[in-house]
């Protein structure tokens, strides 16, 4: 079993951890910290001034990050019995250090 | 200065209610599915793109922390969430303050009815218009507005200016657009200056509860403050051609 563990892709696993790590708020994006900024109110959203100042932008980011999603959807295989009675057997300790 | 009661060849484009809330709310959470078992008829639920971004990052960025993420489809409205806020806008053509209203206050008795924790930070009323006009100089001349910086006069100008101006507990946004190109529902192209009221009032309600109590007379001076601001940017031409009727 231990031998099965270490050949697994190592990218799996991280992107178990960090998921894992996500739902239980252990992962902390930065902060972001611009070097300048204007001390005024933001005012209310209104989707036709967004529309007005970032016509492309926004949607274009949001695009980009659901292609990027879409991409690991579709790349997505089993990892076959051995492995999967492998990590399930004991799940519980797969991420201690 | 007397003010109309409804306008012939109204300029708007969109209109616009929010609140935002202090705290964790996690309202794009809790509130689409309340709201969906509330309303009658039933609303369609849309997921917006910003959606696709993950929620630390959002909240992490004062330019998408207030973006929405879920909308609501429901008749004469749509109801947008984020993560601490809603926002109730107005399909087109607009139906009217006294529709606009009601919905707002249904709309807000419901969230109180599902219990969202948190404070309420603010809440606001925003009218965006587009004040018809073929070319720059006539789309300046129809509104009350003089810009001059150093030697330049801007009377045929492209030119976006800002105002920030605090009256008490009540922040009003003024933005003036020129060059603005739109399609109207019919297809038809228009060219015209945006003039944008945002009327935002600081509050310190500890809960929602407490909040929607008061909201009735207080979204209604809200509406009249903003109103007011909106006719005093246009000449009394521009107020003649939109048609005015008067009680």
């Amino acid at each position: 079993m231990i031998e099965i563990m270490a050949t697994r892709p190592t990218y799996t696993t991280f992107a178990v951890a960090m998921s894992a790590a996500m739902l239980t708020a252990q992962f902390q994006y930065p902060v972001r910290e611009d070097p300048y900024e204007v001390q005024q109110e933001r005012g209310t959203h209104s989707d036709f001034m967004e529309s007005l100042s970032s016509p492309i932008a926004s949607d274009y980011f949001a695009q980009q990050v659901v292609e990027i999603y879409n991409s690991f959807a579709q790349r997505q295989e089993r990892l076959g019995a051995e492995f999967e009675a492998a990590i399930f057997s004991d799940l519980e300790s797969l991420y201690e250090a | 200065m007397k003010l109309p009661k409804v306008l012939e060849h109204e300029p708007l484009v969109d209109a616009v209610f929010e609140v935002r809330m202090g705290g964790n709310p996690q309202m794009a959470d809790l509130l689409p599915g309340a709201l969906f078992s509330l309303l009658a008829p039933k609303p369609k639920i849309q997921r917006l793109p910003a959606a696709e971004i993950p929620q630390p990052i959002r909240g992490n960025d004062p330019n998408l922390i207030f973006t929405p993420v879920i909308r609501l489809d429901w008749g004469e409205f749509t109801i947008s969430f984020g993560d601490r806020n809603f926002v109730i806008a107005c399909k087109l053509p607009y139906p009217k303050w006294s529709n606009f209203k009601e919905a707002i206050l249904k709309i807000v008795e419901m969230v109180d009815q599902v219990g969202i924790p948190g404070p309420v930070e603010r809440y606001s009323i925003k009218y965006v218009n587009l004040i018809q006009g073929p070319t720059l100089a006539d789309q300046i001349s129809k509104i009350n507005l003089t810009v001059r910086v150093g030697e330049v006069d801007a009377k045929d100008d492209h030119l976006s200016v800002q105002v920030h101006r605090r009256e008490g507990d009540t922040l009003h946004i003024i933005s003036v657009v020129t060059g603005a190109r739109g399609k109207l529902a019919n297809g038809e192209i228009v060219f015209g200056a945006v003039v944008d009221v945002d009327s935002i009032r600081a509050t310190s309600f500890s809960d929602f509860g407490s909040f929607a109590a008061k909201l009735e007379p207080a979204v209604e001076t809200l509406r009249q403050a903003n109103k007011l601001k909106f006719f005093n940017c246009l000449t009394e031409e521009t107020i003649s051609e939109m048609g005015p009727k008067y009680d």
